[in-house]
């Protein structure tokens, strides 16, 4: 394990749970990952119990809240993933493993793959191809930029602001088409290898046009005062166990991009977006001027990418059939990390780590004292991802 | 002046397309000749069986894509829904990409609404339920709920390949459809063009 | 006044057995009835022991059933009605002061049978006993005015102001509310006290101000705008209260006073019309009266045997009950007490906001806004009256089903009395007012069209009974026509999962709470479902702490030993020398 070493105990920031054990910021530790702030249950007179999901309109995916109300505010939440896979990984070959670890989730499939395959070659000790990370850097910012255009139609969608909804949903439908023409699959499936990123990035430029048009409107909706009457106040977290957007929207300095040097992100000069409001609108906040930041690196990433013939099936020296490793990458919603064991060139064992299980705990902490008008809201600006919650990995 | 939205809309003009652009090679059908190693036995023969297809590109480049979207089964129509097709997704155990290109077809460049068809947030309205993902433990009980509040007559939409035939990741959804809308995840248009033609229309 | 002695064996007997002592009252109360009914039937007190009698009856049988609460209930039951007695019989101030007295003991004692609040049920006797000191006042002036202590014409009206503020207080009036619901809800009073306390006991303030009123031949103008007035506001507080509480019997103690405020109004119209030598406005006005008394009376009788039958006194707690006669009574009491025709309660509203209408179109000058201004205020709290017993009638029987069947000498009463308010609706105004007429043209014959009018020309129209035969006449016609309605039953979309939840009585009414928190002064962490929620209260509260400090260092000073028991001592004495005068 080249980024990661085992401890005792955690040192640094706390990440989340991945398989049994609890993982920090340089350190994994086998001791259980203890939940900090849970505040007692409390009993109110003339509540009840109102019932959101699995199966409603206002949610993408299937998720059940047992929400304790009084008529109007929310006292306290449960959720319930209503989906659960089980998803038999172990004893496949990598690439066998690799077809199922994209299907866990698809709009974070990239940053999926990438955690996957980067562990797979911290355990089997390959040395890392420049272009290749530079490459997969191409494609985590692309897929960044999707998910936050995506995020941000929803909550204007729920905001009934119809205008920048569809343009926005333009806007991430034209950015599908150019990752589709870029890589072949709208959710680079089938792209990913080791050492090797079946994409020509001939036509990267093309996501200029793409945030220019979101530049204008963002602009907007930042001037639009029933927009952002909604968002603030909303969903106040300021929690040092939070990840993502979440946590860089209460001011912390939390980016995986910056902290492990596994990708050269320093060598395209990053620099990370925070807000200092730790509500739905910080959140807001940062994810917009995250796709202006995320286009300037990209626009970096063209020179710095060579196209041509190299993407002919170039072998990989493995050092060694077995040995374990872990990966971290910033995915659009947060720290995502994958520990993997291989075994005789065949993957043993596979842990995840995904960030829509950390946001879902910082939403229900979040969503206590709100009112029902707020709950959507909330819920959206979290981007939290169910299919990534409920996945047994085994 | 800048949030002045409809003003910016009609500034922006019609973003609806009239012929299909832009059509991301691996989501569309597939053909070629030789014996390949399928994941999921999509290819048998030399024939490529859509429903079992998560478009791996292993058989590359013995198969190639060809372009083709419209690749989905569309097995009886239903005239009724021409003018008004209202439609209930259920999401029984997808990873989010099925969700995400149903979504996207109500963008400006589909624009759904044009043919009629809308989304509804209850079951009670629906025409068709919209089925993704695979089928899991939990949701079983909720798909039937669903489907037997729905009034008649009703139509049930198989989307993606994991809900046809299981994909790579588990079970088929077990209930006898109407459309089957192969992909992994299909493409917005193989979607629009399969509920255009079963409620009775040709774009 | 021998007619009250039948009324001296139930407290005796009670003592001893309770069932004998509540059937024993059944019998006095029969034989009160029949005896007035018989012997004087033009008299005022005879309309008020008619309703009182009537009252008394169904809660008695009600009783019957209903009491295991221990052996002091039957006798202070007993002991309320003996001196409502009293008061009604009696010919003279001294006899009515008595009675006065003797009536409101049970309530000091269902108070102070608490022992967790110490100081606000002295207060609340404190204030009780201000009432009886206004009244004395004004007795003592009429006597002294007239050379007599017997009902006589009265020339001076301070005696009437002061007895009227003084049954005010007691009747719960605008800011005394709390004389109404501290006994019945936050005291330990069990439904068929504060049955009896709340239709009885309160009929008595309206009882007195009425006979007072009819004595006295000069009353200030300005003095019936300012009684019309307090009753507007009464109306409209009571009502938002009775829809913000969560207590059963607290909602049915705000809802009296909320109709003791209507009956106010009123009374407000009777004097000025008096004065002002209306003659057909103080007809109306006075028939009014009775007539809401009348519905008020017997409904909230009904109504409290209903809060009586749950086992919680917690709105959102409770088990809803759906048995034929419980469920068919208390929808004819609500639709009563909701200003609902054909029932009794829908007669009342309508003459009374009719009267108002009438007085602000003859007086034709600037006064009239004021009416105007009136009846808004009464339209508005009526409006909230109607949503209170929406929401108690919905969360006591209607919403979902817990249990089937109660047993029936509780639910008979009430079945009863909500039959009494329905068919009373037809018959009484055909008895008892003064203005009738016949339209053959619409099938009205007979006199049943109810009428009210100025100078001879018809104002406005009404017939109970034309409503009662059209509603019964078309139901009958289309069952016949089409049968039996087929009814199919669908399973419930919840998500797709089969939680059943209930959305409960404090939910309901949390808009309002939420919305006027500046007026309710709510405080959303700390609710209690007893808590009786009330700002004047809290402000004569305060007042009255200070007024006690005071009066502390005063008597310390004075005297040394403990005040309570010094006041006790007083009250004591008053009431056992009251009842040596009677005697």
């Amino acid at each position: 394990m080249k980024y990661y070493r085992w401890s005792d105990r955690g040192e640094g920031r706390k990440i989340g749970k991945i398989g049994n054990y609890c993982l920090y910021e340089r350190v994994i530790t086998e001791e259980s990952c203890e939940e900090t702030n849970v505040s007692p249950k409390v009993e109110r007179y003339g509540t009840f119990k109102f019932v959101y999901g699995p199966s409603a309109g206002g949610l993408l995916e299937s998720v059940k809240f047992d929400i304790t109300t009084d008529g109007e505010r929310i006292f306290d939440i449960n959720s319930v993933p209503y989906k659960i896979r089980k998803i038999k990984v172990t004893g496949l070959s990598w690439e066998d493993a690799l077809l199922r670890i994209e299907r866990i989730n698809a709009p974070f499939s990239a940053s999926h793959a990438i955690a996957f395959l980067l562990a797979v070659e911290d355990a089997m000790n390959i040395e890392p191809d420049y272009q290749t990370q530079l490459r997969r850097i191409a494609l985590l910012e692309l897929e960044r930029i999707r998910n936050h255009l995506f995020v941000i139609a929803r909550l204007t969608e729920t905001a009934s602001l119809s205008v920048p909804t569809y343009h926005l949903l333009y806007l991430t439908e034209k950015i599908n088409r150019l990752i589709g023409k870029l890589c072949g699959h709208r959710y680079f499936f089938g792209v990913n290898y080791i050492n090797r990123v079946d994409c020509n990035f001939e036509k990267l430029f093309e996501i200029l046009d793409i945030v220019k048009e979101f530049r204008a409107i963002f602009e907007g909706l930042l001037e639009s005062r029933i927009f952002i009457d909604r968002l603030q106040g909303n969903g106040i977290l300021r929690d040092k166990d939070s990840i993502g957007p979440a946590a860089r929207a209460a001011g912390l300095d939390y980016d995986a991009r910056l902290e492990l040097n596994i990708l050269p992100y320093k060598e395209i000069g990053f620099k990370i977006v925070k807000a200092e409001d730790a509500d739905a609108f910080g959140r807001f906040l940062v994810r917009g001027y995250e796709i202006i930041e995320s286009s300037k690196k990209l626009i970096e990433l063209t020179d710095l990418i060579k196209d041509g013939n190299y993407t002919s099936t170039k072998g990989y020296e493995a050092t060694s059939h077995e040995g374990e490793g872990l990966a971290r990458v910033e995915s659009p919603s947060g720290d995502l990390a994958y520990y993997v064991k291989v075994k005789e060139g065949k993957v043993a064992s596979a842990q995840l780590l995904s960030p829509s299980s950390v946001n879902i705990k910082s939403f229900m902490k979040s969503v206590k004292g709100t009112i029902f008008t707020d709950f959507q809201f909330n819920w959206e600006s979290f981007g939290i991802w169910i299919s990534e919650i409920g996945v047994n990995l085994e | 002046m800048k949030n002045w939205w409809f003003l910016r809309g009609v500034r922006k003009g019609i973003l609806t397309e009239k012929t299909p652009k832009d059509v991301a090679e691996w989501s569309t059908r597939i053909e070629g000749t030789g014996a390949v190693n399928c994941p999921t036995k999509a290819i048998e023969n030399g024939k490529w069986i859509a429903e079992r297809c998560i478009f791996c590109r292993r058989c590359y480049p013995n198969y190639k894509p060809n372009l083709d979207y419209k690749i989905s089964i569309v097995k009886g129509t239903q005239k009724l829904f021409k003018k008004s097709f209202f439609v209930y997704p259920i999401d029984s155990g997808s990873c989010g990409g099925c969700n995400m290109e149903l979504k996207l077809i109500s963008s400006p460049q589909y624009d759904m609404t044009r043919f009629r068809i809308f989304f509804t947030n209850t079951p009670r309205h629906a025409d068709a339920i919209v089925v993704m993902g695979t089928l899991t433990e939990q949701m079983k009980e909720v798909i039937k709920e669903a489907y037997d509040a729905m009034p008649e007559p009703k139509l049930v939409v198989l989307l993606g390949t994991c809900a046809i035939s299981g994909g790579i990741i588990g079970e088929a959804i077990p209930l006898e459809a109407t459309v089957l809308i192969p992909g992994c995840p299909p493409n917005p248009y193989t979607i629009l063009d399969a509920l255009i033609k079963v409620k009775g229309g040709e774009k | 006044m021998y007619l009250v002695l039948p009324f001296l064996i139930p407290p005796v007997l009670s003592i001893f057995n309770r069932k004998l002592g509540y059937l024993s009252i059944t019998l006095a109360s029969l034989y009160l009835l029949i005896f007035s009914l018989y012997e004087y039937p033009y008299e005022l007190s005879t309309l008020f022991i008619v309703i009182s009698s009537i009252v008394w009856i169904l809660t008695s049988i009600f009783s019957i059933k209903y009491d295991d609460y221990g052996n002091w209930l039957s006798p202070l039951y007993s002991v309320t009605i003996l001196g409502i007695t009293i008061i009604l019989e009696s010919s003279n101030y001294i006899e009515f002061l008595a009675g006065w007295e003797i009536m409101t003991i049970p309530a000091y004692v269902a108070i102070g049978l608490i022992r967790k609040e110490y100081r606000p049920p002295y207060i609340f006797m404190a204030f009780g006993e201000v009432s009886t000191a206004f009244l004395l006042a004004s007795f003592i002036t009429a006597s002294v005015n007239a050379n007599t202590t017997s009902f006589t014409q009265l020339t001076s009206p301070l005696p009437l102001i002061l007895a009227t503020i003084g049954f005010m207080v007691k009747m719960g009036i605008l800011p005394f509310m709390v004389s109404e619901w501290l006994p019945i809800a936050h005291g330990t009073a069990p439904s068929n006290l504060s049955s009896v306390l709340s239709s009885t006991m309160t009929l008595m303030g309206i009882y007195g101000i009425l006979k007072m009123a009819e004595l006295t031949t000069d009353i200030p103008v300005a003095f019936s705008l300012f009684i019309s007035a307090i009753g507007a506001f009464s109306v409209f507080f009571g009502s938002l209260y009775a829809y913000v509480n969560e207590n059963t019997k607290g909602i049915l103690a705000f809802s009296t006073i909320e109709n003791n405020g209507a009956i106010l109004v009123s009374l407000g119209l009777f004097m000025l019309a008096k004065q002002l030598g209306i003659s057909s406005i103080e007809n109306i006005t006075f028939y009014t009266v009775i007539i809401y008394a009348f519905a008020h009376s017997i409904a909230k009788a009904g109504l409290f045997m209903s809060a009586g039958a749950q086992e919680s006194q917690a709105l959102s707690h409770t088990k809803k009950i759906r048995d034929l006669y419980y469920v068919l009574g208390l929808i004819l009491l609500t639709s009563s007490m909701s200003g609902l025709l054909p029932n009794l309660g829908g007669v009342a509203s309508w003459l009374t906001l009719e009267n108002l209408f009438i007085t602000s179109y003859i007086l034709h000058s600037l006064i009239s806004v004021i009416f105007i201004a009136i009846g808004a205020i009464v339209a508005m709290g009526e409006g909230f009256a109607t949503a209170a017993l929406v929401r108690y009638i919905t969360y006591l029987s209607l919403f979902r089903v817990d249990h089937k069947k109660i047993d029936k000498l509780l639910s008979i009463p009430l079945l009863v009395s909500g039959i009494l308010v329905l068919v009373f609706g037809s018959v009484l105004p055909y008895l008892l007012y003064p203005y009738k007429t016949s339209v053959p043209q619409l099938g009205m014959l007979g006199d049943s069209l109810i009428v009210t009018e100025y100078d001879n020309a018809v104002f406005g129209a009404i017939s109970p009974l034309y409503v009662v035969l059209f509603i019964s006449t078309f139901s009958l016609v289309t069952y016949l026509v089409f049968g039996k309605p087929k009814i199919r039953r669908v399973k419930i979309w919840n998500n797709g999962v089969n939680d059943q939840e209930e959305y409960t009585a404090f939910a309901m009414s949390n808009n309002i709470r939420l919305m006027l928190r500046k007026i309710l002064r709510t405080d959303e962490n700390n609710y209690l479902p007893t808590y009786g929620i009330d700002i004047f209260w809290e402000y004569i509260y305060k007042f009255s702490r200070g007024a006690m400090n005071f009066g502390e260092k005063f008597g310390r000073a004075l005297i040394n030993s403990s005040i309570s028991w010094y006041i006790l001592y007083i009250i004591i004495a008053i009431i056992i020398i009251s009842l040596i005068i009677v005697i």
